[in-house]
């Protein structure tokens, strides 16, 4: 640009500098009155700043929205960015995605079932303490649980529904006691949906509408400060499990992942907890200090089908549709390798002795365009003059709802709209809002749909979305995430047996469930996107790779070269 | 007072009814579009259980589905101050959620709409003053070429060559992550430079628009007739460029700054979002995916608002400092 | 036939006029006579990805592993007729609203322009939004639709302010002594004289149409199945080609917008200097 003369730039700074002193002047005064009970920590920083060239401080990157850190309260599902919770406080155990297994954090060791199954008892570890000096005692563990029986809306996993908890109890002063109605083997895996909040600052507070701005935990960080750009953690040197070796954590705030990706390339962001612009990746590897952790995970992402709609009534399309789909270029071109074959049997391949991994690679369920129009054909489609299959003057044809805003999503929509039409599948694309497409799933009232399926860490959980007591007729909302509608007696049957039955009949009742969910493909899986963390290790050493490792239990090991 | 009492209640008198038909659409508008934002959380973050919706609902206060009633606790709300709670945000209050956004946007979206209209002045009069020169020329040209480019390529550009290949700014961001720990003269040096890329994307793509208003305006004021007769008088050619010229060319141009003043709070979506950039533009775009009422209200309130008074503004100013304005 | 090409060049007044008008022939006929030109099919996701320019890609692939040229020449259509379309609808609408409210004034004008100005408050965005989720699907012809029913505000407001100086005419008392009937004089009388100032607005707001289509199409609200600009921007963006040192895949988008923008500008400046000229400096 070529401005006028030098007098205009003199101008010009002059205009800039009185401006941003007035916006200094604003956002000074709003964070002031939002860190006022944080002067205490402030002054002692910048009391001492000639000791900040000591500190060791790791930056972690991660797509943090302005809406997500209104509030440090773990009970609340809005206003917050979960992963904060793992590093400043603890559950009892933590689920580790990796293995996935159980990590005892704030219990003693694995807790154990009594004779009839109906009580789990954990003991605590009370070494624990909380970051303002006060012991943990159980009497807050016992305040965590029963609020969420006291607070219907905070009871997200639906732990005291239904034949689950009845009672929870102390035994002694360091055991906790899970009174159950009724069998419930996957209680360990909820256990780590809930996180223990000190009962003497909670008390005081509705906790469903408790905002924390000073969260108070027994987790390995400790909240410092928050700005526009970063969450500040400093190190708890009291953690009961060791402290970390790293002086301060900073989470880095981004609004997109391509940015954060670009940070990480520059060394400005040492890791995320799994946020990452997928096509770089090769990219980023091709730096020997770049490294990507991958584990399958929880998240399915699949075209839902509604199994109640024409056309999709019949298992034939469903499969012809599954088959359709080309999952390895999907993974290849669209996730760069990042993500996981998804299972068509369902099941995550994180359970790894419960899943049918072998359902992955069968070739019955791969990408077959002939095997798949060979399928349409024996069941009396016939194609008509536009290519399009048809049966009874009723032709193949359904609307395709994709969630707006997700530019790399729609184009793995168009590619697989692309290859149905090679199936002879005509579809109609809609881009809809999040909470639109949330309501067209629960109503039914879609055809198929492109989204990420999600559930609990409880292989039982994952399976149960097919259950039909987790569905309504089109038309009424579902009562759980059996979106598709599918009924099957005998899938019932298999699950409500499997839901009190030990590890060996449990295993043999999955493998029966999987088998008849590839056979009857209520949903095309497209991949499993669980864990794809990409971290830097020329400035940073010791990631305990048996666990994510920007994961509070990893990063506290994390140490400086 | 070269207008009566008339004009003024009148102004204001329309500037309060578009309030309050704003501020009714403001409510209306959201609601029009299909999905709940309860069940919506309901499924994202408890496994699609309506009892969780449900007790979503009552806390949000959309348990009783009559817009009616809504519609009155929404105004009576209003009245005490109060924007009301937002949902994807629950349990804090959309006022919250505004103040923090606000000073980023005002700071960065206004410092460029006025130093963009500064600069266009600048090279606009001084284009319109000789025009078909060399510098005319080329600053009509480059105009034309800027206001054709999308602007959130501009802010893709520049990041990619002054932010990742020569490293001179920050990636994003609109202040260091250590920003708590600085003193106060580190702050403010900390806010510029991460300011300094989005505001200067935003002059880039506005510029233009201001350099060919103005150049035309000037062009028309330079063909009067008193300025022939300033040249007459043998004014020194400063004096009429800039006392008798550009202050006349810059008149009409008044009510444009207005105007564009009104929408900073509107703000740049885009560019924020590609500069990593905390303001309202984000803010309001999350909001409308996630069908945050309240939030999405109080946005449009904020935005309604400011582009009110700015008109206001405008029409109660502009008699006053052009004369030559008829009052009808 | 040449006498015929002679008029219609001269019909682009002045050197940038003419320059505009042979940018926009580069584009019109990419628009048209792109399938033919187009080295490889559309959407083709075959070729390994980010490959740089060369001889059988001159502007690489992208991260899918698709040309990044063809995908320019297929995307070249939809932005143009995103613009042609939704500027002719844009048009439609601002003139209409403009002269009526120009011509009538009174309560029709008022009201009229109060529309105008709730319209302005609102923004823009967000009422494409909303608007999206009410249409059947969301191909190019909504985008068109949903960009032709919003943008024509500030043309309403030229048109009136056009108009209501044209009303003051001899010509359309003289129209009125003779008894013609408003919209007689509206569409029959005041319309081909304010033609030019209408043409220099439709160029402008076929601009704010395709740099429209390219804004949604990077917020993620086009049409994906489809190709233009915007999404290839949008995924560029998306896809951090800025990472991969991919300058193919971000420059031609953004270059493309901005010279067809550009095209379109220069020809409406001719188009109001002329005008300009002939009326001695009327104000617009």
């Amino acid at each position: 640009m070529k401005w006028g003369s030098r007098k205009t730039s003199v101008m010009l700074f002059s205009a800039l500098v009185v401006l941003v002193g007035v916006l200094n002047g604003c956002s000074n005064s709003s964070s002031s009155s939002q860190s006022g009970t944080n002067g205490q920590t402030d002054t002692a920083s910048s009391s001492k700043p000639a000791s900040k060239g000591d500190t060791v401080v790791y930056h972690l990157g991660e797509t943090v929205n302005p809406e997500q850190v209104t509030n440090f309260n773990p009970f609340l599902a809005t206003g917050n960015w979960s992963p904060f919770f793992d590093y400043v406080f603890d559950p009892l155990y933590y689920f580790n995605p990796v293995k996935g297994e159980l990590v005892p954090r704030l219990a003693d060791s694995e807790g154990s079932w009594s004779e009839d199954n109906k009580t789990y008892t954990v003991k605590l570890n009370m070494e624990a303490k909380w970051q303002d000096g006060t012991p943990l005692t159980i009497d807050d563990v016992l305040y965590s649980f029963n609020t969420l029986k006291d607070y219907k809306v905070l009871d997200r996993y639906q732990l005291w529904g239904e034949g689950r908890l009845q009672e929870v109890t102390a035994q002694g002063s360091d055991t906790v006691v899970f009174k159950l109605s009724n069998t419930f083997p996957s209680l360990p895996f909820y256990l780590t949906t809930v996180y223990i909040v000190p009962k003497h600052q909670f008390e005081k507070e509705d906790p469903s509408q408790f905002l924390n701005k000073q969260p108070i935990g027994t987790g390995p960080f400790k909240f410092k400060s928050i700005n526009e750009s970063a969450i500040v953690l400093d190190k708890n040197a009291d953690y009961f499990l060791g402290a970390p070796n790293i002086d301060q954590l900073f989470v880095d705030r981004f609004n997109n992942s391509s940015t954060l990706t670009l940070a990480l390339e520059k060394g400005d962001v040492q890791g995320s907890t799994g946020t990452v612009a997928m096509p770089s990746v090769p990219k980023l590897l091709e730096n020997p200090v770049n490294k990507l952790q991958v584990y399958p995970g929880l998240n399915t992402f699949s075209v839902i089908m509604n199994n109640e709609k024409p056309g999709l009534k019949d298992s034939a399309v469903r499969r012809a549709i599954q088959l359709a789909i080309d999952r390895k270029s999907l993974i290849e071109k669209g996730e760069s390798n990042g993500v996981f074959p998804a299972n068509p049997g369902f099941l995550s391949s994180v359970f790894s002795d419960m899943a049918d991994t072998g359902l992955i690679d069968n070739a019955a369920f791969a990408y077959n365009v002939n095997e798949a129009t060979k399928l349409l054909e024996s069941d009396g489609y016939k194609k008509n003059s536009k290519g399009i299959y048809e049966k009874d003057g009723k032709k193949l044809s359904f609307t395709y709802h994709m969630a707006a805003n997700a530019p790399a999503q729609n184009k793995e929509g168009a590619m697989i709209t692309e290859w149905l039409k090679n199936i002879g599948v005509e579809t109609t694309v809609k881009l809809v809002t999040w909470p639109e497409l949330t309501k067209l799933l629960m109503s039914g009232d879609y055809e198929l749909l492109q989204n990420g399926l999600q559930t609990p860490p409880d292989p039982q959980a994952q399976l149960e979305i097919f259950h039909s007591k987790m569905t309504a007729p089109t038309g009424e909302n579902t009562p759980g995430l059996n979106y598709m509608r599918f009924r099957d007696p005998e899938v019932d049957q298999w699950l409500d047996q499997a839901s009190s039955a030990d590890a060996a009949t449990r295993k043999e009742l999955y493998q029966k469930v999987q088998a008849r969910i590839s056979e009857q493909a209520p949903v095309a899986v497209m991949y499993n996107v669980g864990g794809h963390i990409p971290y830097r290790t020329d400035q940073f050493t010791n990631y305990n790779e048996d666990l994510p490792v920007t994961s509070a239990l990893s990063l506290m090991q994390v140490k400086k070269k | 007072m070269r207008y009566n009492s008339v004009y003024l209640v009148k102004r204001i008198g329309i500037a309060l009814v578009t309030l309050y038909v704003a501020v009714t659409l403001n409510f209306l508008l959201p609601r029009l579009m299909k999905g709940d934002p309860a069940s919506a959380l309901a499924s994202e973050k408890a496994l699609g259980s309506q009892e969780v919706a449900n007790a979503l609902k009552a806390q949000f206060g959309l348990d009783n589905p009559s817009l009616w009633y809504q519609y009155a606790k929404y105004i009576k709300q209003l009245l005490h101050g109060n924007l009301g709670v937002s949902y994807a945000n629950f349990p804090s209050p959309v006022a919250d959620v505004m103040l923090k956004a606000l000073p980023w946007t005002l700071g960065t979206v206004l410092t460029a709409t006025l130093l963009s209209y500064l600069i266009g002045w600048l090279i606009g009069i001084r284009g319109a003053w000789k025009p078909g020169s060399l510098f005319d020329n080329s600053t009509l040209f480059s105009s034309f070429f800027l206001s054709s480019v999308p602007f959130f390529w501009i802010a893709i550009i520049f990041i990619m060559i002054f932010s990742f290949y020569l490293g001179w700014f920050p990636l994003g961001q609109a202040v260091d992550p250590a920003y708590d720990s600085f003193a106060w003269f580190d702050k403010a040096k900390s806010v510029l430079y991460h300011a300094f890329l989005p505001v200067f994307t935003l002059i880039i793509a506005t510029l233009a628009g201001h350099i060919l208003v103005l150049r035309n305006n000037l062009m028309r004021v330079l063909s009067e007739d008193y300025m022939l007769l300033a040249k007459a008088k043998g004014l020194r050619a400063s004096r009429r460029k800039y006392m008798y010229g550009a202050r006349n060319a810059l008149l009409p141009s008044f009510t444009g700054l207005m105007t564009s003043l009104g929408h900073v709070i509107g703000g740049a979506i885009t560019t924020e979002i590609v500069f990593s950039y905390p303001g309202v533009g984000m803010v309001t775009f999350n909001a409308i995916l996630n069908h945050d009422f309240p939030l999405i209200q109080g946005s449009f309130l904020c935005i309604a608002i400011s582009v009110i008074v700015c008109n206001l503004i405008a029409d109660l100013v502009y008699p006053l400092i052009d004369p030559r304005v008829a009052l009808n | 036939m040449k006498k015929m090409l002679k008029a219609c060049w001269n019909a682009f007044p002045g050197v940038k006029g003419k320059l505009g008008l042979v940018i926009l022939l580069f584009f019109t006929v990419i628009a048209l006579f792109g399938t033919w030109v187009a080295p490889y099919p559309k959407n083709f996701i075959g070729f390994d990805s980010w490959l740089p320019p060369s001889v059988s890609h001159w502007l690489g692939t992208d991260s899918y592993g698709q040309d990044v040229l063809s995908q320019m020449i297929y995307g070249t259509r939809t932005s143009f007729w995103v613009g042609i379309l939704a500027g002719l609808i844009t048009t439609v609408i601002g003139v209409t609203v403009g002269i009526v409210a120009g011509f009538k004034g009174g309560w029709i004008e008022e009201s009229l322009m109060r529309i105008v100005d709730l319209f302005l408050i609102i923004p823009t965005l967000a009422l494409m939004i909303i608007l999206a989720s009410f249409l059947p699907s969301m191909g190019t012809m909504s985008t068109i639709l949903i960009i032709g029913s919003l943008s024509w505000l500030y043309m309403g407001r030229s048109i009136r302010s056009q108009t209501m100086s044209e009303r003051q005419s001899g010509y359309v008392e003289a129209a009125r002594m003779v008894g013609m009937k408003d919209w007689e004089i509206m569409f029959k009388e005041i319309l081909p004289n304010i033609t030019p100032v209408i043409l220099a607005n439709l160029v402008l707001v076929t601009t704010q149409a395709v740099l429209a289509e390219a804004g949604l199409s990077f917020l993620g609200l086009g049409d994906p199945t489809n190709v233009s600009w915007g999404t290839i921007l949008a995924l560029a963006n998306a896809n951090n080609a800025v990472l991969f040192h991919a300058w193919w895949w971000i420059l031609p988008p953004g270059l493309a917008i901005a010279f067809f923008c550009f095209g379109f500008i220069l020809i409406g400046n001719g188009i109001l200097e002329k005008y300009r000229a002939n009326r001695g400096n009327a104000a617009l």
